[in-house]
C-alpha cells in the first residue's frame, strides 16, 4: 500500500460501509487510484497530506473529520483534496454496492 | 536491447491510431502498432464502470489540467484508446468550422466535400446508426426540455451496429480498425510504452519502447521503422515529441471542452443503462447540452458536486440523472513533458467569457430540465442552492466562479495542429511535423481548434485523409 | 433597393436618431421599444421588452438589418436589470434574428468593456477588462454575439465612447446647470486625461455602415479631434462666457466621496462614473475608418458647445419631462452643495 498513514484513516473514515470485505476493496481502489495519478499531483497531493497530518496529530484530531471539514474551506487546495478523497471513496462505494442491498 | 524492424511505427491505437495503422495495411504495407495499454476483451467489462475505470483509464481517470479552476480530464489508455470508454456519438466536423479552420491555417485538401467524402467511407465501414427504438428516457427528457422551450434538440447517430434484436454494440476500435489491420498483416503490442523516438537530423529512424513480454516482465525494445506516425492523443503526442527533443510548435494550443453538470431529479424513474444521444443544440456550436453516463456512482457524484451530499438524496437514485452543459473555450492550455518523470504536465486557463459561458450554459440546463420535468435540480457549483423552479435560476449566473466550479471534460485537442501557417502549427496540412522528413502525427492532436462536438468523427476523418496522403506521397 | 431596418430601443434617445437617419436614406424602418417613439411619423412600431423573445420574433418578422440598441445604462444601477436586459435581451434579440433569417445585427456595445486601459489608444484588439457591473453585462452580451457568429449568424459590434449630441443628457445634465450659472465645473485630478466622446451622429453613420457591410466585425468608435477632459470642459466654458471656471477635484477623496453618495443614492452616480471619468481612454478609429468608409464630422468641443446649446434652448421644459435615462436631466441631490462652492 502506498497510501499514507493521514490518508488511509482519512478513507477509512470517509468510507461508510461496515462490510470488511467491501472496505478493503474501497481501499484498495483508493490506492491505486492515488498510485496511479500523474506524479505532480500525487506529489501536491502528499505535501497536502504531510501538512495535515501534522495539523491532525498537533490537535489530537481524528483524519477523517480533518478531511470532512475541508469541505468548505475558503482555500481551493484544501477543498479539491477533500472532494478527490472523498469522491473516489464515494465512486467506489457505490459501485461496489451496486449488487447489495444497503 | 532487442530490436524491430518495420516499414510503419504507428504509436497508439485509439481512434488515429487505428484508423492510420487499418489504411496502411489495407495498402500492403508492413506495420507495427505500439499501444501502452493493455489488451482488454471489449465485451468483458461493464461500461462506465469502476472495473473499466482501473482497465481502460489513463491514471484511472483521475488527472486534471492545472489552473483556476483546475479541469478533471480523462483519456483511455488500452487497445482502442478512448472508443473503448466514451459514448459513441457521431458528429461530422461541421462544414462552417472545417471551412473556418482551412481558412485560418491554410490547411490543404481540407475542404468540406473531401472530408464528407471520407466521412461517408468511414460511417458504412463502422455502422454509425441511430437507436432502432425509442431513444431511453435519459435522452428523450432532453428532447421534451427543449420542445416545450422552443429550442432545437436533435439525435445524433453512434458508432454502433444492431443486431436484430435492437441490442446495440459500440464500434470501438478494439472491435473494428485493430482487428481489421491485425488481418491485414500488422502487429500490435498492448503494454508498450515508446519512451524516446530516435533518429539523426531530420529523420526519425525508429523508437525506444519498454514493451512487456508474454510473461509480464519488462524488456527495453528498439523498434526502427522508415515512417513514424505518433497517435498519443492531445496530452501524449506532445509529450512524447518533446521528450524526444521536438519543440518547435508542440504542446501549446492544448483546447477541450469544459463541462459543468446539474443532476436532476425526476417524479418517475429515469433509465441508467444508456447515455443520451439527444443534445440541445439551440446555443450551438459554443454552447451544447446533453447527457452524461448516470450509473448509481455518478449520481452520488454528481450530488456530491455542490458541497456536502444528503445520504437521503440518494435514496431514490434511480430517479436521478446527470446532464452537462459544454463549452468551446476561448482559452488554451500547454502539455508540457518534465524530464525524469513520465506524465506530462497539463495546464489550461479559462478565459472570463469562457466562465460566463459555462453560467449561461448551467442556467440554460436546468431551464432545460424543469422544462423536462424535472423537481430539483443540483448544479456541480460548490455552495449554489439547489434549485426546484425556474425562477430560482438566476442565482446560478452569480455562483458560478473559478473558486466552486467543479469542472471536466473528455475531449482534448490541438496541441499541435496542422496546417501550413507555420507560426501556429506544429505539422504541415496533413500532419508531417515540420522539419522532419518521415515524422507524422495522426490524432486529436492536428484538429485546430476543439470542434463543439464528440470530436471521434473528426479524428478518424482527418486521420484517413493524411493516411490516404501518405500512401498517395511515399 | 430599400431594406428594412428594425431598431431596438427605438424609442430612447440613439434609437430616435438612428431611426431618423435610417428613414432619411431610404430604409424601411420598425422600432422596438418599450414605449412608443415621441414623434412616429414614418416608422412602425412595436411595442415590446426585450426580455420576451415571442414579442421579438414578431417585430423580426420580415427585417433585413436589427440595429440593436436596448441596454440598461449605467445609471440604472441595478445590477439584476444590467443582466436581464443587457445579457438576456441580447441573447433573444440575436436567437429571434438568427430564426428570422435575418442578414445582418449590429449590437450597440460600450467603451466601457475595456474598463481602465493600460495604454491608449484602444483599438478592437486591445483586452476587455470591465471594471463594474455595467461593463461585465455588456461585454457578456459581447460574448453572446461572438457565439452567435460561430452559429453562423452575421454579427457586428460598435463600441462607441461617452455619446453626446443635442438631447442627450444624464450626466450632462449637472455640468450644463453650473456651466449656465456661472459656477465653477469640476475635472477629477489634473483633468489631464485624454477624454473622447462621439457624437451620435457620427454613432449612427457607423451603425448604418456596419449594418451595410457583409461579414462579422467590431469596430470602435469615437470623435477623431479630442482632447484633455480639462481641454474639453474649457473649451465649454469659454464658448459660455458665463464666467464658469474649470477646477480640480483631488482624485481620491473625489472618488470616495461620489461613491459614499453614489451608493446611497445621494448623487446621480454610478460606478461607471467615479471609476472612468478620471481615466484616459481613446480609441483608434482606423478600422471603422478604412473597412466602413466612416468620417466622423463632430470634435470634443463643437460636441459640448451644441449640447449646451440645445440644453440652454430647453432648460425650462426639460424640468418636468419624463424620459430615458440619457434623456432627462438627473437630479442633483447633493451636488448643489458643490455649486455653491466660491
Amino acid at each position: 500500500m502506498s497510501m499514507l498513514w493521514f490518508e488511509r484513516h482519512a478513507v477509512a473514515s470517509l468510507t461508510e460501509t461496515t462490510d470488511p470485505e467491501a472496505r478493503a476493496a474501497i481501499a484498495s481502489f483508493v490506492d491505486g487510484t492515488l498510485d496511479a495519478m500523474p506524479e505532480h499531483l500525487r506529489t501536491g497531493v502528499v505535501v497536502e497530506t504531510l501538512a495535515l497530518t501534522l495539523w491532525a496529530k498537533l490537535r489530537r484530531a481524528d483524519p477523517g473529520a480533518v478531511v470532512s471539514s475541508l469541505a468548505r474551506s475558503p482555500i481551493g487546495l484544501l477543498r479539491q483534496y477533500e472532494r478527490l478523497l472523498g469522491s473516489l471513496v464515494l465512486f467506489a462505494e457505490h459501485e461496489l454496492a451496486v449488487d447489495r442491498t444497503t | 536491447m532487442r530490436t524491430l524492424d518495420t516499414e510503419i511505427l504507428v504509436i497508439g491505437s485509439g481512434a488515429g491510431g487505428a484508423s492510420t495503422a487499418a489504411r496502411l495495411a489495407a495498402a500492403g504495407r508492413q506495420v507495427v502498432v505500439v499501444e501502452e495499454g493493455p489488451w482488454v476483451d471489449p465485451d468483458a467489462i461493464e461500461p462506465f464502470s469502476l472495473e473499466e475505470m482501473v482497465a481502460k483509464y489513463r491514471h484511472h481517470g483521475s488527472s486534471a489540467a492545472l489552473g483556476n479552476p483546475p479541469i478533471a480530464y480523462a483519456e483511455g489508455r488500452c487497445v482502442g484508446g478512448s472508443t473503448e470508454v466514451n459514448s459513441g456519438l457521431w458528429h461530422r466536423l461541421p462544414p462552417a468550422l472545417a471551412e473556418e479552420w482551412r481558412r485560418t491555417y491554410q490547411i490543404e485538401a481540407f475542404t468540406p466535400d473531401v472530408l464528407d467524402g471520407y466521412a461517408e467511407l468511414i460511417e458504412a465501414d463502422q455502422g454509425v446508426s441511430y437507436v432502432p427504438a425509442a431513444p431511453p428516457t435519459s435522452s428523450a427528457l432532453l428532447e421534451r426540455g427543449a420542445t416545450k422551450l422552443g429550442w432545437r434538440s436533435v439525435e445524433f447517430p453512434r458508432v454502433f451496429r444492431y443486431d436484430a434484436a435492437g441490442r446495440g454494440t459500440k464500434q470501438t476500435m478494439a472491435r473494428t480498425l485493430v482487428p481489421k489491420a491485425v488481418a491485414a498483416g500488422s502487429t500490435i503490442m498492448p503494454g508498450c510504452r515508446v519512451l524516446k523516438l530516435v533518429g539523426r537530423g531530420s529523420r526519425i529512424t525508429g523508437a525506444r519502447c519498454r514493451a512487456t513480454r508474454p510473461d509480464g516482465t519488462p524488456e527495453d525494445l528498439l523498434v526502427r521503422a522508415e515512417h513514424v506516425f505518433v497517435c498519443g492523443g492531445a496530452i501524449q503526442s506532445p509529450a512524447l515529441l518533446q521528450r524526444s527533443g521536438i519543440r518547435r510548435g508542440i504542446g501549446g494550443g492544448l483546447k477541450l471542452h469544459p463541462t459543468i453538470k446539474i443532476a436532476a431529479r425526476f417524479p418517475h424513474p429515469v433509465d441508467h443503462d444508456d447515455v443520451p444521444m439527444h443534445r440541445i443544440t439551440e446555443f450551438a456550436p459554443n454552447l451544447t447540452i446533453g447527457g452524461s453516463a448516470s450509473r448509481r456512482a455518478h449520481v452520488a457524484l454528481a450530488l456530491a458536486d455542490s458541497g456536502a451530499l444528503d445520504p437521503e438524496a440518494l435514496a431514490d437514485w434511480e430517479h436521478v440523472s446527470v446532464y452537462y452543459a459544454a463549452i468551446r473555450s476561448e482559452g488554451a492550455g500547454r502539455v508540457v513533458a518534465v524530464p525524469g518523470v513520465a506524465s506530462p504536465l497539463v495546464t489550461y486557463r479559462l478565459t472570463e467569457a469562457d466562465v460566463s459561458r459555462l453560467a449561461r450554459g448551467l442556467v440554460h440546463l436546468g431551464e432545460a430540465l424543469l422544462a423536462a420535468g424535472a423537481t430539483e435540480l443540483v448544479p456541480s457549483v460548490i455552495g449554489a442552492p439547489t434549485v426546484r423552479r425556474v425562477e430560482e435560476l438566476a442565482p446560478w449566473w452569480d455562483a458560478v466562479t473559478r473558486t466552486q466550479s467543479n469542472l471536466m471534460t473528455v475531449h482534448l485537442t490541438s496541441s499541435i495542429r496542422m496546417g501550413e501557417t507555420r507560426d501556429r502549427t506544429g505539422t504541415d496540412s496533413f500532419g508531417r511535423v515540420w522539419g522532419y522528413e518521415n515524422l507524422r502525427v495522426n490524432d486529436a492532436s492536428l484538429l485546430p481548434d476543439a470542434p463543439g462536438v464528440n470530436p471521434q468523427a473528426a479524428i478518424m476523418t482527418i486521420a484517413a485523409r493524411n493516411a490516404e496522403q501518405f500512401l498517395a506521397s511515399t | 433597393m430599400s431594406r428594412t431596418v428594425l431598431i431596438t430601443g427605438g424609442s430612447g434617445y440613439f434609437g430616435t436618431e438612428l431611426a431618423t437617419r435610417a428613414l432619411a436614406q431610404g430604409d424601411e424602418v420598425r422600432t422596438f421599444d418599450l414605449n412608443p417613439p415621441a414623434d412616429g411619423s414614418g416608422v412602425e412600431h412595436v411595442t415590446g421588452d426585450v426580455r420576451d423573445v415571442d414579442a421579438l420574433r414578431a417585430a423580426c418578422d420580415g427585417v433585413d438589418v436589427v440595429l440593436h440598441n436596448v441596454a440598461q445604462v449605467p445609471l440604472a444601477k441595478d445590477k439584476d436589470l444590467f443582466w436581464s436586459v443587457n445579457v438576456l435581451g441580447t441573447a433573444n434579440v440575436l436567437i429571434a434574428a438568427r430564426d428570422a433569417g435575418v442578414a445582418k445585427v449590429v449590437h450597440t456595445s460600450t467603451s466601457a468593456v475595456f474598463g481602465i486601459p493600460e495604454s491608449n489608444p484602444v483599438d478592437e484588439s486591445s483586452p476587455c477588462r470591465p471594471l463594474e457591473a455595467y461593463g461585465r453585462a455588456k461585454l457578456e452580451a459581447e460574448v453572446l454575439c461572438r457565439d452567435a457568429v460561430a452559429g453562423g449568424l452575421d454579427v457586428s459590434v460598435v463600441r462607441p465612447r461617452t455619446i453626446l449630441g443635442h438631447g442627450r443628457l444624464g450626466i450632462m445634465a449637472i455640468l450644463f446647470e453650473f456651466v449656465a450659472e456661472g459656477a465653477p465645473v469640476y475635472v477629477l485630478g489634473s483633468g489631464d486625461n485624454r477624454y473622447q466622446l462621439v457624437h451620435a451622429d457620427d454613432l449612427a453613420s457607423a451603425c448604418l455602415l456596419a449594418g451595410e457591410r457583409e461579414g462579422p466585425a467590431t469596430y470602435n468608435i469615437g470623435a477623431s479631434e479630442f482632447g484633455t477632459m480639462r481641454e474639453t470642459l474649457q473649451a465649454l466654458v469659454d464658448h459660455a462666457g458665463t464666467g464658469s471656471r474649470v477646477r480640480s477635484l483631488p482624485l481620491a477623496p473625489a472618488r470616495a466621496a461620489m461613491k459614499a453618495l453614489g451608493g446611497v443614492g445621494l448623487v446621480p452616480f454610478a460606478p461607471y462614473h467615479w471609476l472612468l471619468y478620471g481615466e484616459s481612454l481613446w480609441f483608434d478609429t482606423t478600422k471603422a475608418q478604412t473597412e466602413l468608409g466612416w468620417r466622423p464630422a463632430h470634435s470634443n468641443a463643437s460636441m459640448v458647445v451644441e449640447s449646451y446649446e440645445w440644453y440652454l434652448a430647453h432648460r425650462h421644459e426639460l424640468a418636468a419631462s419624463k424620459g430615458s435615462h440619457h434623456q432627462s436631466p438627473t437630479r442633483l441631490g447633493a451636488l448643489k452643495v458643490l455649486r455653491r462652492l466660491p
